[in-house]
């Protein structure tokens, strides 16, 4: 495998030769000049960015050619394959340029390879995790890396002193010292690049992890401190200084912090106002955060903790802020920079390694320092949780701490602090270079080999990766009011009340100030929770296929739409009247919609009104903007259209109400156009379900799609669909329908393609007259309702609502199954606190079954029925027992033709 | 596990006599009206527990003997749950009851229903809510009645491990 990326380092190295002839050639006096030169060789102008992307280039193919066989993978970690390579590439270097290029420079390291590795640590951390945390993190960071730097230190001059260090390396106590602190700190790239593939549970993983980040500003206060110390000779050191130094600490670690929180704040409040120019988005994401970085570096405090708290506080708002397209890209291209960055640094390493000019060998140190880094970790780890285990529920045990023992690694930034002391102020530089190498190496590879049959072998409790489940998230809610509301009871201030009160704090004044409004009024975990859920049992639905499901849930759109680019206030207005924004898939299928004839009447009028699609191509050349389809525009137009139009007729009616999402669908003919037009249709008579608005989901089923199948396009694209359609209908036909049984008799038409409709395109008139639609699953379809709407919409609820309750008008058939206390609950009711003795609603048991199973269109009845009380809240008012027979039946094609 | 011996068995508590005490200040401080019980109002007389969406159900599950008012063996076995030394099923347990609002052992759709409007209060719809709840219980439900037991409970959520930050440092 590595044979295959061999030949890749010839390419900068040719590059390299190739440099001398082109440099000579213009330069060359006695040629007359040539003339138009149809062939410029011009290598020397681009030799600098060449090389970069060069090594990037190599490295990543290097990576590429490691992960192809997973054996390897599995077995080695990729930080110990990119040294040896490293090593293996330095060999060559050296071997053809006699000398060493290519060096890990300090200066490259810390202003360009480091700051997207903490940058995408910082920002992805799991925040909860962390501050769950902080108190052992901060502990481990502090007083760990403290008590590494001096008894290692110490512990090397001691050796110094028993005679078992060459004299050559001359070094007094504080050079030691000073070594000790650059070499005691745990690096976050190493351990990032070997905890992320050894998968230990979440909590021993943030420890280890967070120290790494953390324990950066003490590294840089004692690597600072000491090397001013001995710079300045041990002699003129003061008293005063070593309490500067102290003060240094707090100085550069919550400067570092204050800088990154800072430039959280800016950053996330420029993102509150960038909706009109999406695409800087991303950008702006990066540069504030790199701003952060170097501000810092520049007032020489700590760095890695300020850009790790500029991602961790500004997280939450910027991802509330920007669209999805540019969360999406603000993730990868943080990912990709980071993976970049760590390939590179650990090639470098690898290269720089060979650089034998640069460092001096001495037994007794490089195994002295070795033994002691391990030791005293070892030692630490221990001590430091005893202490810990005092205040965790959860104590950390023997195990947990042999792998953070194990896990301290060092790594590059050890390294970079290394080369960048002052040979003569420091003239044991070569060796501490070489035993720097040595530990970097070695804990890297061997620690870093070892380390997976090691958390194999003591059966470290592994991460789960399981998907935040909607449990989850209410008991966590839950847990945390309980703990804050305990310690508020019995008055202890800790870290649950600070944590309610920056809550509050939060809630009420920062993400007022830092959100875009519509991001701020729509968010709710527990919702989003139960968004993510539905969604994704909605793609699984249609990648399952199987099933021709389709909810109206269509919503699965209107999932991302939170921010989506088109910002329109549709998923406001969703969420806030209460349509069927979210349906419930589980329930959605066992519904099914029942009116059709009237449905059909009604539609009949409407649709010689409706507004006729038609395509419009439109050019998006726009540079400001990824200027959302055509195609959504005027799905949003002829939508805000029919919505008028039917609401009006709507409210004329008053009468059981339902309303479909769907959209006219082009004819067929127009099959090549995508339209994301939906449609749904509401089948065939039942009873009425009366009004709901949410559930409003009424679709169809389809048997007869079969037509549709085929010719994959006319129902497929049902799936878009995304305009609502009310229905309306007497009540009094309804009752004349006699129970369906299932979808299958609404649509008995054979397949034929174009001409006979099909019943339901009888009944439903803008079924017929539409052509398939090219299928279009788009992945997010965002409109639902336009704003405009909401008043009237919220009108007609409140006209609907107030139809509803005499009982008479609804529902005269109703019959509903047992379940029905839910009844009860009237939606507009207050909800009495405490003591409400509602009566408590149970599932039949035949229910839970009945949800996750799509069952076949026509299944039994009275099985779907049951779910319907899972519908929305209000649903429930209007319906009356015995809607046994409605059943609303949706249909969601798979969208074949994409 | 200190002195536990000097109290009352019925007091049998995870604290040690220092904890105990500083138990008992805190609740001679809250008990306003020195009755020798705490009320609600006088929970409520702390600014920051009015905010707190879950002290009414709190305040309940302390009361385990439902007079109304939370005597000083209620504080301290109630709080006493939370202590770094108890074990994983009595926290378990106390997050139960705070659902179970009609101490029955079950978890009914109403119960769930009406604790988490407490939590989210306004921003989310009744609708909305339903659904949640609708949800949640489906998936807790196993023996499918509707309605959750404790096993069921502590079998889902214990797995959550959430639990294990239920320690209050008193």
């Amino acid at each position: 495998m590595r044979c295959a990326a061999l030949p890749l380092l010839w390419l900068p190295l040719a590059g390299a030769a190739a440099t001398e002839e082109p440099t000579r050639e213009p330069g060359s006096p006695g040629e007359p000049p040539p003339g138009l030169a149809l062939f410029r060789w011009q290598w020397h102008e681009v030799e600098a960015p060449y090389l970069v992307a060069l090594w990037i280039l190599v490295a990543s193919l290097a990576k590429i050619v490691f992960h192809l066989s997973r054996k390897v993978t599995s077995l080695v970690p990729e930080s110990c394959l990119l040294i040896l390579l490293g090593l293996v590439l330095g060999g060559i270097v050296l071997a053809v340029a006699k000398k060493a290029e290519y060096q890990l420079e300090p200066g490259t390291f810390f202003l360009f390879l480091l700051p997207p590795i903490v940058l995408d640590s910082g920002y992805f951390m799991p925040s909860r995790l962390f501050f769950d945390n902080l108190g052992a993190i901060l502990t481990y960071a502090v007083v760990g890396t403290l008590w590494n730097a001096f008894t290692t230190g110490a512990a090397l001059w001691g050796l110094q002193q028993a005679g078992l260090v060459a004299p050559r390396v001359q070094a007094s106590l504080l050079d030691f010292l000073l070594f000790g602190s650059l070499i005691s700190a745990v690096d976050p790239v190493a351990v990032l690049a070997v905890f992320e593939e050894v998968h230990v549970n979440d909590t021993l993983f943030i420890i280890v992890f967070g120290e790494s980040l953390l324990n950066d500003a003490v590294t840089v206060v004692l690597y600072k401190v000491c090397n001013s110390f001995v710079e300045m000779g041990s002699a003129n050191v003061q008293a005063t200084d070593y309490l500067k130094g102290v003060a240094s600490l707090f100085v550069v670690s919550l400067g570092g912090a204050a800088v990154g929180l800072v430039f959280a704040f800016l950053l996330a409040l420029t993102t509150r106002f960038t909706k009109r120019v999406r695409i800087i988005e991303p950008l702006l994401v990066f540069l504030l955060a790199y701003a952060a970085y170097l501000t810092a570096e520049m007032a020489s405090l700590s760095a890695i903790l300020a850009v790790t708290m500029c991602g961790l506080g500004c997280k939450k708002y910027v991802e509330a802020n920007i669209s999805h397209k540019s969360r999406t890209a603000v993730k990868y291209t943080m990912k990709t920079l980071a993976s970049c960055a760590e390939t590179v640094i650990f090639m470098l390493l690898g290269i720089s390694a060979v650089d034998s000019s640069k460092w001096a060998w001495d037994s007794g140190l490089v195994l002295g320092t070795l033994f002691f880094i391990l030791f005293f970790r070892a030692l630490g780890v221990v001590l430091q949780t005893w202490v810990l285990n005092q205040f965790r529920l959860v104590p950390l045990d023997k195990i947990d701490q042999v792998v953070m023992s194990y896990g301290g690694l060092r790594g590059a930034v050890a390294f970079a602090l290394v080369i960048l002391l002052d040979k003569t102020k420091v003239p044991a530089k070569d060796y501490f270079v070489a035993t720097t190498i040595v530990v970097v190496f070695f804990t890297v590879i061997v620690q870093g080999l070892t380390i997976k049959p090691l958390v194999k072998w003591l059966k470290v409790k592994r991460s789960e990766h399981h998907k935040p489940t909607l449990n989850q998230e209410l008991h966590e809610h839950t847990f945390d009011h309980i703990l804050a509301a305990v310690e508020d009871v019995v008055g202890h201030h800790g870290y649950h009340y600070w944590r309610d009160r920056w809550e509050q704090f939060d809630k009420k004044y920062l993400s007022q100030l830092l959100m875009r409004r519509s991001a701020y009024r729509i968010r709710d975990q527990i919702w989003d929770v139960y968004y993510r859920l539905n969604i994704r049992d909605a793609i699984s639905f249609v990648d399952q296929g199987g099933h021709i499901l389709s909810s109206t849930g269509l919503t699965l759109p209107s999932m991302p739409s939170r921010n989506s680019m088109a910002e329109t206030s549709v998923t406001n207005l969703l969420r806030e009247s209460g349509s069927g924004a979210c349906l419930d898939l589980q329930v959605i299928d066992t519904v099914r919609s029942g009116r059709d004839r009237e449905d059909a009447v009604m539609h009949h009028l409407l649709c010689g009104g409706l507004y006729k699609p038609r395509r419009r191509y439109k050019a998006s050349c726009s540079r400001h903007f990824i200027s959302e389809d055509a195609q959504e525009r005027q799905d949003k137009e002829v939508f805000q259209q029919n919505m008028k139009r039917r609401l009006e007729s709507f409210k004329s009616t008053k009468h059981n109400i339902c309303f479909t999402k769907s959209k006219p669908r082009p004819r067929k003919t127009s099959r090549k156009k995508k339209d994301g037009l939906a449609n749904t249709e509401a089948t065939n008579g039942k009873p009425p379900r009366n009004l709901s608005v949410q559930d409003t989901a009424a679709v169809i089923l389809t048997v007869e799609s079969e037509e549709e199948e085929e010719s994959d396009s006319s129902e497929t694209e049902k799936e878009d669909d995304e305009g609502i359609i009310f229905v309306a209908r007497a009540t009094s036909e309804v009752l004349q329908e006699v129970k369906v049984s299932g979808s299958l008799e609404v649509c008995p038409s054979p397949r034929i393609i174009p001409p006979s409709p099909t019943c339901a395109e009888k009944e439903l008139p803008w079924k017929s007259g539409q052509g398939d639609l090219a299928v279009y699953v788009s992945s997010e379809t965002t409109k639902i309702v336009p704003v405009d709407m909401q008043t009237g919409w919220n009108q007609s609820i409140s006209s609907l609502e107030s139809l509803a309750s005499p009982p008479c008008t609804q529902a005269p058939t109703v019959t509903r199954l047992p379940p029905c206390p839910l009844a009860a609950e009237e939606p507009q009711h207050p909800f009495n606190l405490p003591y409400d003795p509602r009566p408590s609603f149970a599932f039949p048991p035949s229910l839970a079954k009945a949800g996750r199973s799509r069952s076949e269109s026509s299944a039994d009845i009275p099985q779907q029925q049951e779910l319907q009380p899972l519908m929305g809240y209000e649903d429930r008012t209007h319906l009356s027992p015995g809607t046994a027979n409605s059943h609303w039946c949706i249909q969601f094609n798979k969208g074949s033709r994409l | 596990m200190g002195n536990e011996a000097s109290y009352p068995t019925e007091m049998c508590s995870h604290f040690n006599h220092d904890e105990i005490k500083r138990l008992s200040k805190r609740f001679k401080k809250l008990d306003l009206d020195c009755s020798g019980s705490l009320s609600v109002d006088e929970f409520l007389s702390l600014p920051e527990l009015r905010q707190n969406p879950l002290v009414q159900r709190v305040i309940d599950v302390f009361d385990t003997d439902g007079n109304g008012e939370v005597d000083f063996e209620e504080f301290v076995v109630g709080t006493s749950q939370f202590s770094v030394r108890g074990d994983e099923e009595q926290k378990l347990r106390f997050a139960f009851s705070i659902y179970d609002m009609d101490k029955d052992g079950y978890i009914s759709n109403g119960e769930l229903f009406q604790v988490l409007k407490m939590m989210v209060g306004n921003n989310l719809q009744d609708w909305q809510l339903q659904q949640i709840v609708d949800k949640t219980i489906i998936i807790l439900d196993r023996d499918g009645d509707g309605r959750i037991s404790f096993e069921e409970f502590s079998a889902v959520v214990g797995n959550l491990e959430v639990h294990k930050k239920l320690v209050v440092i008193v």
